[in-house]
């Protein structure tokens, strides 16, 4: 799966999580989550995330972003589109090897 | 002889047990205690591990106290089902199994695989009788504790003699129900053990007998006022009612005081793991008690009662001491709420707590509202682990159509925005299939 193919995954999950509870803002690989000019809440985004593992399964893709892992490194993966494209691409990755 | 048939014995010609409508004095209870302690020294070892299988009856209760005397390993059984009773038999590796047929005791030899444990070799080396006991999980096999039964009988020496008629309901596997019969028995008081647990029947013998005592349980006492037979009965002789094994609801409290005007009500508190502990109740309408026992200590951390006790077991024969910390305390998983004036409520487990960054979330309410929404035929909402917030609410819903998760992950959330609080709302949707759901209505939670 390609890294751009990942994020339109991710993109949708979050425009689609965005028109349910009426959050307006540009939706792009560079937008932040959480932290300044934050998407969402900490219930957002716990929602988000798993909303976009069950969008993943649903394509038979097995990944995950709830696992002690998502919490090991200095970044937080959740930070931006872009950095949970980044994690997802890099276990995809690991997976085939 | 040991000193509780001492003083059984001693108590002479006060009656002791009524049972089938047949008067027992302790004199012939310590008669059939040694009657007995001579049979199990010709069969059966000292330190062999022996399953009683049985409910409270003259007999049993004798038997009980014959094999703590050949310092034997106790295995009460009081199920009827023949697989569970045969599970514990395996888990407890019992050596032997006694039942009592038309009031003989029928003894069988197990086979068992070779070698003991070593919590019962321990046992074994000091000369001390043991007790082995099963938890009620509702998942996974049944936990087996081993108490140092010496141990445990000692903590009813000097104790208060008092003359009142107990009614004994509680079985006699469960710390409970033995509790309950230590108790009557180590203060001289004369026991009503009911043939069955049928309320309109106990509440009969209650008259019949002039019972003052009744330990239940908040079911049984439900049950009592749902069938109406504290109105068919005269139940004036009963002076004070102790509930304990289950949280007592506030509402059906205030009902009971109001069908018992004149009665005490009482708390208790027990786990199978430290005993039961003397306890006293705030007042008869009040579920906050306070702990006055000088065998047990208690102490309060993050909101979870943590219990020592003299009487607490040595360890289990088939699990690890995960509940216990290095110095004693076992942590109870009840969660309580702590008054002003030092008195304490059990409000609910820890371990059903969904904690979603410092928000507790109780499964069972989620649940409710799950319910409600058309098309869920049935839910379990438990907590999972998730990185920002430590824990999010999760629900395995049996949806009556085919669904996609993510689908119907929408349809439960717009479902459920202004019933409960966002987030109290499940997360995470898991789709389950029907034969996940346990058929005797207690749901399996991760």
């Amino acid at each position: 799966m390609t890294k751009e193919k990942i994020a339109e995954t991710i993109i949708a999950v979050v425009k689609d999580y965005c028109d349910n509870y009426h959050i307006s803002g540009e939706i792009n690989l560079h937008t932040t989550l959480i932290g300044e000019n934050k998407l969402f809440d900490s219930m957002g985004l716990v929602n988000v995330i798993v909303d976009i593992e069950t969008a993943f399964m649903e394509q038979d893709i097995d990944i995950s972003l709830t696992s002690e892992k998502a919490m090991s490194g200095r970044i937080s993966p959740f930070r931006s589109i872009d950095s949970i494209c980044n994690f997802i691409a890099k276990q995809l990755e690991e997976e085939t090897k | 002889m040991s000193w509780f048939s001492g003083h059984i014995e001693k108590k002479g010609e006060k009656i002791a047990i009524i049972y089938n409508d047949e008067y027992y004095t302790y004199a012939q209870l310590a008669a059939q205690i040694k009657d007995y302690t001579s049979f199990v020294k010709t069969n059966i070892p000292q330190g062999e591990v022996v399953a009683l299988i049985s409910d409270y009856s003259f007999e049993s209760i004798a038997f009980f106290f014959a094999l703590a005397e050949n310092r034997n390993i106790i295995v009460p059984v009081a199920s009827k089902i023949r697989s569970e009773t045969d599970e514990r038999i395996r888990t407890a590796n019992c050596s032997y199994s006694i039942s009592i047929v038309k009031k003989e005791p029928v003894i069988v030899k197990n086979e068992t695989p070779e070698g003991v444990h070593s919590l019962i070799g321990d046992l074994k080396q000091k000369n001390h009788s043991g007790l082995i006991l099963f938890s009620s999980g509702t998942s996974g096999a049944p936990k087996a504790m081993i108490h140092d039964l010496d141990n445990l009988l000692d903590s009813y020496k000097h104790k208060k003699q008092k003359e009142l008629i107990f009614l004994i309901l509680l079985m006699f596997d469960h710390i409970g129900g033995l509790n309950t019969l230590l108790t009557c028995l180590s203060t001289g008081v004369t026991s009503v053990i009911p043939g069955n647990r049928e309320p309109g029947y106990v509440c009969s013998l209650i008259e019949k007998y002039h019972v003052n005592v009744l330990p239940a349980s908040p079911t049984f006492l439900n049950l009592i006022l749902i069938s109406g037979s504290e109105e068919k009965h005269d139940l004036s002789s009963l002076k004070m009612i102790t509930y304990g094994t289950e949280p007592m609801p506030d509402s059906l409290l205030l009902k009971l005081k109001d069908a018992f005007p004149r009665v005490k009500f009482l708390q208790t508190f027990g786990t199978s793991e430290t005993g039961i502990s003397q306890i006293t109740s705030k007042s008869s309408a009040s579920n906050f008690m306070k702990f006055g026992d000088p065998d047990t200590e208690f102490k309060i951390v993050d909101s979870e009662l943590w219990i020592r006790s003299k009487t607490q077991i040595l360890g289990y024969l088939n699990s690890g001491m995960e509940h216990f910390t290095e110095d004693g305390w076992f942590r109870t998983g009840d969660i309580v709420e702590e008054s002003d004036d030092g008195y304490i409520k059990i409000i609910g487990r820890n371990k059903d707590i969904i904690n979603v960054g410092g928000e507790k979330v109780v499964p069972s309410e989620v649940e409710s509202v799950l319910l409600r929404m058309p098309g869920i035929k049935d839910c379990i909402v438990y907590g999972e682990f998730n990185p920002i917030t430590g824990q999010m609410v999760v629900a395995k819903v049996l949806f009556e159509e085919t669904v996609k998760a993510s689908e119907l992950k929408k349809l439960i959330t717009n479902f459920c925005n202004g019933k409960i609080e966002r987030y109290k709302i499940p997360a995470k949707i898991v789709l389950a299939a029907g034969s996940e759901f346990s058929e005797r209505f207690k749901k399996k939670r991760n």
